[in-house]
Order: C-alpha cells, then sequence, then structure tokens
C-alpha cells in the first residue's frame, strides 16, 4: 500500500466513523444514567453479529467509570489477534461495531482500533500499525513545524499516511516577534550574548536581539538564521598554493586544512581519532594535524572511531568480551558491568535412577557450571527439586498435593543436603552434586537459579525401576483394583509376570476359576501409596514389580452362579469361590521360590 | 577399618527381630519306601510324613529337591503320570534342572513341580486349608515315580506359618521395604525343618564300573551318617559291608568282573538280611532302614546289571 492509498484509507474509515457514530446516537438507549454491565451486554447482542473466530470482552474500569468492550478475534492462517476496543462513557452514544479490519498483511496499516468518542459530537479515531505503533488518522491542527518536519519554524499540518512516513505541509515562516529585554538574552553568568529563539513568542514587544552567527539558529527571532551582521567564517583565509583547501591557522581561519599552503600538492590537514592503548577502538577524541599525534590513528587503521571507554587498557573496547572481571568491559551503551556473567547451565550426568527402597542406585551426579569464570564478587546458584505435576511424568500417581514432600535431595559430596552452591572468583566449574532419589517415581526437574545474573537452567531426570512391564491379560485371571488415583499398577517384572501366568494357570486348572490379579507395581515402581496419601508405609512392597496380591474370591469359570464367596470385609460374591490361601501360597512357592505374606489380600513375594 | 564397619552393619541389617508367632523350628520326620517295579523299570518313592507329638507347631509342606544331574542320563517323562491332586502344568522343557518324575498325594493335600530361584527343580507336596498334620499325627501316600534310582535327596519340612506384616518391628521395616524377599528367606528359612531323604537320580550317562562302585561307597557312608544304618552294639555289620563293597571295588580294579558279581550279589543279600523293608514292617534288631535298604540294594543291583 502507497501513501496515497493509506490517505485515502484514511479518509474513507473517518467519513465511515462520522456516519456510525450518528446511527449510534439513535439506536442507542438515550436515558441520562449511566450504563450498567447489562446495557452493554445486551447492547452487544442486540446490535453486532459476532464473527467467527470472535469473542467479546467487556471490562468495567471503575476508575474512570466506562466499560471497555473488546472484540477479540483470531484470523484463520495468521498468527496474530487483532482487537477492536470501544470505551463507553456516562451518558456518551456507544461507537459503531462492524468496522473494518484490514489485515496485518503489510507492514503498516494493520488494523484499526479507535477509542471514543471522547467528545459528544466528535470520534477520537486512533489507527494501529502492526510495529504496535499508533498514529491519529487525520491531520493534525497547525503547530510550529520542527526540524523533525523538515521545515523548522515554520507554522504547518502534518499527516501521518502510514507508521512510517508522514505527509507535510508548511505554509509559511513563524512571524516575526521581538523582545522587550535584551537581557533575557546575557548569560547572567558571563555576559555572553545567548540565542533568544527560546523564548521567541508574540505576546512579548519588539526589541532587535543580535543574531548569533554560525550556530544554525533563528536566535534574534526575526524568521532568519544567521542572516544580519554574520560574515564569511573564511574571510580571513588564505589558500596561497591555490589548491581549494585554506591554510592551516587556527587563529584567523577556523576553516583552515591545508598543511602545506605552499604546495598545491599536499592538502588537508588529517583527522586522527585517540586509540592510546592500541586496541583499534578509539575514545572518539580528535585532532586535527598534518602529522599523526602519538597515541593516535587514522579512521582507516581503526575498527571504530568511538565508544572506547576505556582508552588505557587494551582489554576494554566494544569489540571485547566482557570478562567478569568487576569492569565494563564491552563498554555497552548502558554501561553495564560483568553482564552476562555468573550464568550458566545444570546437568544430570547419571541416568537411570531407582527409587529409594527398591534396591538399585538412587543417586546422579548433577553438574553445575559457568559459562565465564565467576567475576571478583562470586556465584551463587541455588538448587531446588521440583516434582512431576501431570500424569504422563507422575510415576503412575495420578494425585499430588503433598507430592513436593517426597522430592529427591540434592547432597554435596560430604552427604550433607545443600539448597545452593557458590562459585568463588574466576571458578567455572563444573561442581557436582548428588541427587538423591525419594520413594516415589517420576520425572523430576532439578532448578537451578543463577542468582547474580537472575537467570534459571533446569535438567530433568527420571527415577523408576528399570524392566518393568504391564502385566499382560490372560484367560487364567482377571486384573483387578483399578483406582484413578493409580491407574496402571499392574507392571512387574519379567520373571513375576510368567510366575503370576503360571500360578494363575494352575489354579484354574484345580478349581475352575480365575484369580483376581490386583496390585502389583506402579509403571515406573516406587512407593506405591494405595491411598493416595503418600503414606511410605501404606504398602511396604509394591515397589519394583515382584509383589502381587491376589484377591480372596475367584471367579467361577464357566460361571457358577451357586458359588458364592465370603470376603473378609463382609461382602458376599455370588459366582465366586474362596481362594485356598495355602494352595496358592504353595504355587508362589513352586513357581519362582516365592512367599505368602499375610496382608488384606493374598501377598506373594518373589525373588526377581 | 571400613569392612568391620561394612560387617558391622549387614549383621544389624540381616538380624530380623521379627516379633510375630513364628513358630520356633521343630524337627518332622520324613520316611521312605522304595519299591521297584522291574518290568516297568519305575522306581516308586513312598513318603510318609510325621509330626512328632512333642511338636507345637502343624505341618503342612514338604519338598523334596530333585535337580537334574548334567553327567546323568536324561530320563523319560513316558509313563510317569500325576495324580488328581497334582498339578498338569509344569514345562518340561525349560532350563529348569529337575528329575523326570511322576506324583501323586493323598487326597486333601495338593502337590506340584516347582523350582527355586536358582531353577533347582523339586516336588512339592502341601495340605489345602485345614488339612495340616497336627502334632502326634502323620500321613502317607505322597508318592514319587520315575526311571531315576535311589540316591539322597534334600527335604524341606515347614509348618503351617505365614508371615504377617502387621507383626513386623518397626526397626526392620526399611529393610523389609527394600528386601523384602530376603527378609521372608530368612524367617520362613528359620521355622523349615532341614532334611535328607531319599529320592530319584538319574543314573551316569556313561557308565564307569569303577566311577559307580566309589559312588557305592560313598552312599553307604553318607547312609551311616545320617543314622539310616545303625550298628546296634557293635559295628560288625558295617564291617561286613565295607569290606565286601571293598572286595568288589578290588575286583573291578582288577578287571575281575566275575569276582565283582559274586561280591556285589554277598552284599545284597546282606543289605536285605539285615534291612526293614518298610518303615510299617521294621523289627527293631534291623539294622538297616527302608532308606538305606532301598539306597544299597537298587544301587548295587544297577551296578551289578552293568558290570
Amino acid at each position: 500500500m502507497n501513501a496515497s492509498k493509506a490517505s485515502a484509507t484514511s479518509r474513507t474509515f473517518s467519513i465511515f466513523l462520522i456516519l456510525f457514530s450518528f446511527l449510534f446516537v439513535l439506536s442507542f438507549p438515550k436515558n441520562s444514567d449511566a450504563y450498567t454491565y447489562q446495557d452493554v451486554t445486551d447492547w452487544i447482542e442486540a446490535s453486532s453479529s459476532l464473527p467467527e473466530g470472535c469473542t467479546y470482552i467487556v471490562e468495567y474500569d471503575g476508575v474512570n467509570d466506562y466499560y471497555n468492550v473488546i472484540r477479540r478475534c483470531f484470523i484463520p492462517d495468521k498468527t496474530y489477534q487483532y482487537e477492536i476496543s470501544f470505551v463507553y462513557e456516562e451518558k456518551i452514544p456507544l461507537p459503531p461495531f462492524g468496522t473494518s479490519v484490514t489485515e496485518c498483511g503489510e507492514d503498516y496499516v494493520a488494523h484499526w482500533a479507535y477509542v471514543g468518542p471522547l467528545f459528544v459530537f466528535g470520534v477520537y479515531v486512533e489507527e494501529k500499525y502492526c510495529d504496535g505503533s499508533t498514529r491519529l488518522p487525520y491531520r493534525t491542527n497547525e503547530k510550529v513545524m520542527d526540524s523533525s518536519d523538515g521545515c523548522p519554524n515554520y507554522i504547518g499540518t502534518v499527516w501521518p499516511v502510514n507508521s512510517k512516513d508522514y505527509e507535510t505541509t508548511c505554509y509559511q515562516k513563524k512571524p516575526k516577534v521581538t523582545f522587550t529585554n535584551v537581557a533575557d538574552c546575557i548569560d547572567s553568568v558571563t555576559g555572553d550574548l545567548i540565542s533568544c529563539a527560546s523564548s521567541c513568542d508574540g505576546s512579548l514587544a519588539s526589541t532587535e536581539v543580535p543574531e548569533i552567527c554560525g550556530n544554525n539558529i533563528d536566535d534574534n527571532c526575526n524568521g532568519y538564521i544567521d542572516e544580519e551582521g554574520c560574515e564569511d567564517p573564511t574571510e580571513s583565509c588564505d589558500d596561497a598554493d591555490e589548491d581549494g583547501f585554506f591554510a592551516l591557522d587556527e587563529t584567523n581561519c577556523t576553516e583552515g586544512t591545508d598543511c602545506d599552503d605552499t604546495d598545491a600538492e599536499i592538502g588537508e590537514a588529517t583527522l586522527w581519532y585517540a586509540d592510546a592503548d592500541n586496541d583499534g577502538h578509539s575514545s572518539g577524541e580528535t585532532a586535527l594535524a598534518c602529522e599523526r599525534p602519538y597515541g593516535y590513528k587514522s579512521a582507516d587503521e581503526l575498527e571504530e572511531t568511538s565508544g572506547d571507554c576505556d582508552d588505557t587498557d587494551d582489554k576494554t573496547n566494544p569489540g571485547a568480551e566482557e570478562t567478569c572481571d568487576g569492569k565494563d568491559n564491552n563498554c555497552d551503551a548502558d554501561k553495564k558491568v560483568d553482564e552476562g556473567c555468573c550464568e550458566g547451565r545444570v546437568e544430570v550426568l547419571t541416568f537411570d535412577i531407582w527409587p529409594k527402597k527398591t534396591g538399585g542406585n538412587t543417586t546422579a551426579d548433577v553438574s553445575i557450571k559457568l559459562f565465564k569464570p565467576a567475576p571478583p564478587s562470586g556465584c551463587v546458584v541455588s538448587l531446588k527439586v521440583k516434582p512431576p505435576t501431570d500424569e504422563m511424568s507422575s510415576g503412575g500417581h495420578n494425585h499430588y498435593n503433598g507430592r513436593s514432600n517426597h522430592t529427591g535431595k540434592i547432597l554435596s559430596s560430604t552427604g550433607s543436603e545443600v539448597s545452593k552452591v557458590e562459585f568463588k572468583k574466576d571458578e567455572i566449574g563444573p561442581k557436582v552434586v548428588k541427587f538423591k532419589s525419594s520413594e516415589v517415581s517420576g520425572i523430576e526437574t532439578i532448578k537451578a537459579s543463577f542468582e547474580e545474573s537472575n537467570t534459571v537452567s533446569e535438567a530433568k531426570l527420571v527415577t523408576r525401576v528399570l524392566g518393568l512391564s504391564p502385566l499382560m491379560s490372560s484367560i487364567y485371571y482377571r486384573q483387578t483394583g483399578f483406582r484413578g488415583i493409580h491407574p496402571v499398577h499392574h507392571y512387574g517384572t519379567q520373571y513375576t509376570r510368567v510366575y503370576i501366568y503360571r500360578l494363575a494357570a494352575e489354579f484354574n486348572e484345580k478349581f475352575k476359576a480365575t484369580l483376581g490379579i490386583n496390585d502389583l507395581s506402579l509403571i515406573w515402581g516406587g512407593m506405591f501409596d494405595y491411598k493416595g496419601d503418600w503414606n511410605t508405609k501404606a504398602h511396604y512392597k509394591h515397589r519394583k514389580g515382584t509383589s502381587v496380591d491376589i484377591d480372596q474370591c475367584a471367579l467361577t469359570s464357566p460361571y457358577n452362579a451357586s458359588k458364592e464367596c465370603k470376603h473378609s470385609n463382609g461382602d458376599t460374591y455370588k459366582g465366586f469361590i474362596k481362594v485356598d490361601k495355602k494352595y496358592v501360597g504353595d504355587l508362589c512357592v513352586a513357581y519362582g521360590d516365592g512367599y505368602l505374606v499375610r496382608e488384606a489380600s493374598i501377598h506373594c513375594e518373589y525373588p526377581y | 577399618m571400613k569392612k568391620y564397619i561394612f560387617l558391622f552393619l549387614v549383621i544389624i541389617f540381616t538380624t530380623h527381630s521379627y516379633a510375630g508367632n513364628i513358630p520356633e523350628q521343630e524337627d518332622y520326620i520324613v520316611d521312605a519306601n522304595v519299591f521297584f517295579d522291574r518290568v516297568s523299570e519305575v522306581y516308586e518313592y513312598n513318603y510318609t510324613l510325621i509330626n512328632p507329638k512333642e511338636n507345637k507347631s502343624e505341618l503342612r509342606r514338604l519338598r523334596v529337591y530333585i535337580p537334574n544331574n548334567s553327567s546323568g542320563k536324561v530320563l523319560s517323562w513316558e509313563g510317569l503320570v500325576n495324580g488328581e491332586e497334582c498339578s498338569r502344568y509344569f514345562l518340561k522343557k525349560t532350563k529348569i534342572k529337575i528329575t523326570a518324575v511322576g506324583i501323586n498325594a493323598p487326597k486333601s493335600w495338593t502337590c506340584g513341580l516347582g523350582f527355586s530361584k536358582d531353577d533347582i527343580g523339586f516336588v512339592i507336596y502341601g495340605s489345602l486349608e485345614n488339612t495340616q498334620i497336627l502334632p502326634g499325627g502323620s500321613l502317607e501316600g505322597l508318592i514319587i515315580t520315575s526311571y531315576g534310582i535311589p540316591g539322597i535327596r534334600d527335604a524341606i519340612l515347614e509348618p503351617d506359618f505365614i508371615f504377617d506384616e502387621k507383626d513386623l518391628p518397626e526397626e526392620d521395616i526399611d529393610y523389609y521395604i527394600e528386601n523384602g524377599w530376603e527378609y521372608l528367606d530368612k524367617i520362613y528359612k528359620s521355622v523349615a525343618f532341614n532334611t535328607k531323604t531319599i529320592g530319584p537320580v538319574a543314573p551316569p550317562l556313561v557308565f564307569n564300573a569303577t566311577d559307580f562302585i566309589n559312588h557305592l561307597i560313598d552312599l553307604k557312608h553318607q547312609a551311616q551318617e545320617l543314622g539310616w544304618i545303625k550298628a546296634k552294639g557293635g559295628d560288625g555289620i558295617i564291617q561286613a559291608l565295607d569290606q565286601k563293597l571293598d572286595n568288589a571295588k578290588a575286583a573291578i580294579a582288577k578287571g575281575n568282573t566275575r569276582s565283582a558279581s559274586k561280591i556285589l550279589k554277598a552284599f545284597i543279600k546282606q543289605v536285605e538280611a539285615q534291612s526293614c523293608k518298610t518303615h510299617d514292617d521294621c523289627k527293631a534288631k534291623k539294622h538297616l532302614s527302608p532308606e538305606a535298604y532301598a539306597l544299597l540294594k537298587y544301587n548295587a543291583e544297577y551296578l551289578l546289571d552293568n558290570l
């Protein structure tokens, strides 16, 4: 879209707005009371059809006593949202809905948003652009133009045609004004004449003030710059060799640059830049001289002609790396010292961590390293272990209250619990601490907060019993005991699963009934708090896939309704038979060298 | 020093202090009678369990370990039948080391084949609920049939006991959680009665008369040590048996199989004469128990048959 099109768009839009403003003056309830939330929502419902992908949000601004209505839409296949906002003030008609929206496909005029009306018969309109800037989409009032407008001291107007460009109209030069008090233009301390341009005001009476020559300011406010009495600055300069350069004579000729005004072959002097530390970066200090002053270089010899914030240290310049030494080595614009220091990363060096009390490795090496050697003040890294917060990483626990008390711990090399690691001057690491698992499985996160740099690094590690797989379904047994807090709890070792199969097959052969196979272990093993209360003793075993609970009643197969089994909890199950605990105990021994344990259910414990 | 500390810790953690109602370890008796059917060549091992009346616990399980000897013949399972009370489900073609057997149990007891965590096979007999052997009681009819000749086998008899977690002492909980099976293993073994009996053994894959006579001599010594051969007033019977076995060994060493056969026959006759054939019919003056009888007679006959 070019500038003229944009102007046309804006004009069309303004007309459009005015028309709709009148329409809404007619359509909106005209009572003298303040609008209520219900008024606004009713109005929205009655006066607008909501475009696809849009919603309305109504917010009441209690401070300013108005309702802000936002139509928030998502444009399909675009990656941004656009909003149209309306502010409703008491007794003021609402602006129109249905205002056209221009998609943000080019570098300007993204979408229209307008706030208003702020005046009873006027419309305050504001354009928003893709780059987030805003413009008034109509010509401004006349103003005194400045240098950014291209015609300083002229009266003119500005018409923004897009987010970057303006159409400027300069009407006439600002009228000449005079002053009543010349003293206003005299520096009270030095007595020198200073510019009166800042005092140019038509209300002041006329008193002639001299123009200061050469400062490109209309000091006397007569509408002309450097005009009266300003002599040619080169009047006192000589060019004896007629090579076009005035003789270098700072006393009489400020424009002189010729190093040898007797030789036309030798021209103007060189501008030299200070580089005292010889690091290729100048502090910006210059000297115009025919010969190179000591500690100076020409622009061609430098990487940069300014910006060296310490020209006595060749390790300090805009191209230098910040070295965390308490100095601003890279001379950045905001003069930050040691920025980027005390940043680093945490990593887990050991995998296959087993939950505590499951017989496997329960510690992991954790490395904390800085990207740069620590500054003189050192660095502190706080360490924290965060528990899993979703089902996929919870190790089979679909409950989370209190889980934070069951995370691994960070230990020092001596075994004491630590919450932070300190780096002294010039230390970069890695420093290694130990992660000691808790009794619960899951994916935990080690969060390292690098305090001085206010940065964070995280590393995840999995605590689980390896080698557990789900118990396959079988005609010889039923999987029972499902609970929402532990949705999967029939995981066991390879041997245990085979032993259970054989045990159930044997039982089925003898008693014509299918055993109910209750709890084994959770998907990743570890503590199995079957009541979901993180009680470590709730299920002593069932941690590493070698424990199985067998229901006290087995379902007859084929089903025989005349059979009854009375469970120890008092319930009677029809079609079930009581499981002979001793026989199951023998099967537990026979197939896998297991042992029977007396629990609420029949528990068999296998060696592996 | 560290080693001593470690050892100390191991002792602490492996010495359970389970305070539950664990029966004291008591002696039980397993008597074995062996019958050989020369037609089918099947040996029948018939066991009787006895719970002495002095005991307090009830006897409910017998395990007889019958691992397969890698240097022995692979025996056939053919013709070996399991009784109604016994399991049908056992994978015969597995890595589990077990001698081929048929098994049977009296009514209200069950039996089956099993294997330890080291894949050592055993025969297991167990009571159902309320059919345990009370003190002063006995149970016969626990049978193994096999083509294996009698050998000395480990047996475990166990009382009616199930470990109850509610009796777990507080100080043992952590160890129990982490090492549950080992903890249970210690407790269950502490109440079990370990003994020896006779059971089937596969004869050697490659027969060597010298090796086998040495084996027979060894069996005789073990039987003596196990109390299955008793001198009863003098060691005449023992000397007589030893002398015959030594002479047979010498004859075999000289390659004189005829002389060896003659001596072995005399040995068998002496065993038969000095033995109780069964535990039910055992006169007081007999020197050899049915176990010693079966062990010496059938191994001597096997040697004789293969000379």
